[in-house]
């Protein structure tokens, strides 16, 4: 069985096979930026370039310098839990209402200025990840954690994964 | 440490969250998750928001200007900064004093030393005790019923959040606390693992998860 800590900045993966008397953490990233193997970044980058065309996806410490290197055509997908998080408990407040100054054309053609109130998205800081991307992307990165763990076939069968406390409201029990 | 019998605090503080559960121990290594889950509940500002606290903190050092400078860099460079800044807590939590990089400004670098660290936080930690307080009281009505304290979690490693936590159960003995020591490798391990591994155990003993999508 693996067990994964899905966290917003690292990740960890326990196994415990048939006859283990107790986990077994896994080691998942050997990088020179590591503090601890056993300990991934939560971190995917996504890259189209041209020269990445043989590796698209790149993982943790190599995920970030990646994609710091590259100033463009990269995803750099990070804290993705926290979006989830936010996105199931919190109210949007990324869009404002404000008035915008539009064109329309009367019947004589001439072009006339109107104001119009609108939905805007409000960028405070740094873009939000949406769900288009944090969704896929923590899919591909729990997908990446089975895949550096030392496991059997058999163990794959059975795949467990931690829920934040703080989902559902705050509630007094844990998910059963 | 074994916990031989009492109500015990469990306090996950991860990067984004703090989990906080509640429970009773009856007996050594034995509890009954439907009915000794005496409270839980979240609180949304974890090492992340930290970090970015810390980060405000020192561009303040540098005034106006610094905080201009960061504003207009590209986000590729906030983020590098916002890790630079995650390194020099990370080796607070050992050394006295460390300092914070910032490439390609003109002040270059500020040095960061505990005092700025509790600074900083002071705003999280209130919040953070507020949301613990309230969801011990809710579980077993008084702070003194709690009997055990346990952290894990890579921000439980932060002397800030140890001794905020340890202030708030004053009516306890050092031995009552479960903390991790960021000076000894094995502890800062288990910390940032315990999760994962406490999941294994639950798992095998017959603790049914939630189902999921199979990944793709």
């Amino acid at each position: 069985m693996i067990a994964i800590d899905f966290g917003t900045t690292n990740s960890s993966v326990a196994v415990l096979s048939e006859g283990d008397t107790a986990p077994r953490l896994q080691s998942l990233e050997l990088d020179f930026e590591s503090y601890n193997a056993q300990v991934l970044p939560s971190v995917l980058c996504e890259c189209s370039s041209d020269k990445c065309y043989a590796k698209r996806n790149t993982y943790g410490h190599e995920a970030l310098r990646h994609g710091y290197e590259m100033q463009r055509d990269t995803n750099l997908l990070q804290e993705m839990k926290l979006h989830f998080d936010r996105s199931t408990i919190e109210p949007a407040t990324l869009l404002e209402t404000k008035a915008v100054v539009a064109l329309r054309e009367d019947r004589s053609g001439a072009l006339n200025p109107i104001i119009k109130i609108q939905r805007v998205a409000r960028y405070d800081g740094d873009v939000p990840l949406k769900p288009k991307d944090f969704v896929p992307g923590t899919a591909t990165l729990v997908k990446e954690l089975i895949r550096r763990s030392k496991v059997s076939g058999e163990d794959q069968k059975d795949v467990v994964i931690g829920v934040p406390a703080s989902f559902g409201g705050g509630g007094n029990s844990l998910p059963s | 440490m074994e916990i031989a019998s009492g109500n015990t605090l469990v306090l996950d503080y991860g990067g984004g969250t703090l989990d906080i559960t509640v429970m009773r121990i009856r007996e050594p290594g034995k509890f009954d998750l439907n009915k000794d889950i005496l409270g839980s509940s979240g609180f949304p500002e974890g090492g992340s928001e930290m970090d970015y606290q810390i980060l405000k903190h020192c561009l303040s050092k540098g005034g106006e200007t610094a905080l201009k400078w960061f504003q207009e860099q590209p986000l590729s460079a906030r983020q590098r900064i916002k890790r630079n800044v995650e390194r020099a807590k990370i080796e607070l939590s050992k050394e006295g004093t460390v300092t914070v990089e910032f490439p390609d400004s003109s002040f270059k670098s500020t040095t960061l030393s505990p005092p700025d660290i509790s600074h900083a936080l002071q705003p999280i930690m209130t919040r953070m005790a507020s949301r613990v307080t309230q969801t011990v009281l809710r579980a077993v009505g008084s702070i003194e019923n709690i009997d055990f304290v346990i952290m894990s979690g890579g921000s439980s490693l932060s002397a800030v959040v140890q001794n905020s936590v340890l202030a708030m159960f004053g009516h306890l003995s050092k031995e009552q606390f479960i903390l991790p020591d960021p000076n000894v490798r094995s502890d800062v391990e288990s910390c940032m693992c315990a999760v994962a591994k406490g999941l294994a155990l639950l798992r095998s003993d017959g603790f049914a998860p939630i189902n999921v999508a199979e990944v793709p």
